[in-house]
């Protein structure tokens, strides 16, 4: 190893991967449990239910999905739920692919496909406060792989549990406990503050929209509320001696 | 209810659209910078997005905003001081689960 190996390698950098996703494990994995026992409950056979952790791989919609089968909804009006849930998703994309510019298609694919929540947001930390690297991808492969597999065994336990786990246990809750411990470590200023207060005042407000579409409605406007926040403060603190304009 | 075969192809449909929207940009920027605003207001994708989903998750019982008798908040509450204080993820769900557990025990 020479003095400038200061890069750590694909191999470590998808060990890191994985090692800075085993925490989330304690909120996803539960997670997976309830997913397989509502699909279950919802009158799905389990080859479906394990098969959806497989083709949709996204938590949230998918506890929809079977919830809306379970009262009945038709097959489009669940694809459209489900899409729009995910749309999110494609914010995620957009911030991805600054850090991996250049890389070749059959990477994007993978990386979209291991693109949920809880992988996304713990790969981003590394590439925002870590030094770059050629090989920061294979920290997506890490983060996104343990997920994958470890959402795969939680699902096919809770299918096989059933009701062995007690609704008692609200074993739901992990998860937005688990979004918290990843959104509060970024709330250091005044804007973020904003983005997270107007986005979740919006998402409260826009319950009762079709399609759960204030997911996606509530995230695009707390994101631009943010960026509001940022320029007014940045115009206060360029003029100050205007004494301020409101 | 949906029939066996529908929900195959309801699946496939659902799994499609989901993987077009994680696919989206990385496919149509391989190469290209972003526009600049769109950087920007990117930068607050975390506490936007999740904001939007956390906050109902805990304030919502059965599609109702419940601030009273929701063993939730005060749970959430002490997770976010567990959170502040030590920045560990383990010992945040921990704690707020615990906490949840102990609350419905005592109502």
């Amino acid at each position: 190893m020479s003095s400038i190996a200061a890069t750590k390698t694909a191999r470590q950098e998808f060990w890191d991967g994985v090692r800075d996703e085993i925490p989330l494990m304690l909120g996803v994995f539960p997670f997976g449990m309830v997913f397989g026992v509502l699909g279950v409950e919802a009158g799905l056979e389990p080859l479906v239910v394990m098969a959806m952790s497989v083709i949709v791989f996204g938590g949230a919609s998918q506890v929809v999905f079977v919830q809306m089968v379970g009262a009945g909804a038709s097959g489009m009006v669940i694809t459209g739920t489900v899409g729009i849930i995910n749309l999110r998703h494609a914010l995620y994309s957009a911030t991805l692919t600054q850090y991996i510019q250049g890389l070749p298609m059959r990477w994007r694919f993978v990386l979209a496909y291991l693109l949920t929540d809880e992988a996304f947001f713990i790969s981003l930390n590394r590439m925002q406060t870590k030094p770059p690297s050629p090989y920061m991808h294979f920290h997506m492969l890490g983060t996104g792989g343990l997920l994958w597999v470890m959402w795969q065994i939680a699902t096919a336990i809770g299918i096989g549990l059933g009701e062995l786990i007690p609704d008692a246990l609200n074993l739901g809750f992990a998860i937005p406990l688990t979004f918290m411990a990843i959104t509060l470590p970024q709330i250091t200023s005044i804007p973020p503050l904003v983005a997270l207060l107007v986005a979740g005042t919006v998402a409260i407000l826009g319950q009762d929209l079709p399609w759960n579409i204030w997911v996606i409605t509530a995230g695009l406007i707390g994101m631009i509320a943010g960026y509001c926040a940022e320029m007014l403060l940045a115009k206060q603190n360029r003029a100050p001696n205007d004494g301020g304009q409101a | 209810m949906i029939g066996s075969d529908l929900i195959w192809l309801v699946m496939i449909a659902s799994g499609l659209l989901t993987f077009a929207a994680r696919f989206s940009m990385l496919g149509l920027f391989q190469d290209r910078e972003l526009p600049q605003l769109l950087k920007q207001v990117l930068t607050y994708v975390a506490p936007s997005v999740l904001a939007a989903i956390i906050i109902p998750d805990v304030l919502l019982i059965d599609g109702t905003v419940m601030v009273m008798d929701n063993p939730k908040i005060p749970a959430f509450l002490l997770a976010m001081v567990a959170a502040a204080l030590t920045r560990n993820v383990l010992v945040t769900i921990s704690t707020g689960m615990i906490a949840l557990w102990l609350i419905t025990a005592w109502i």
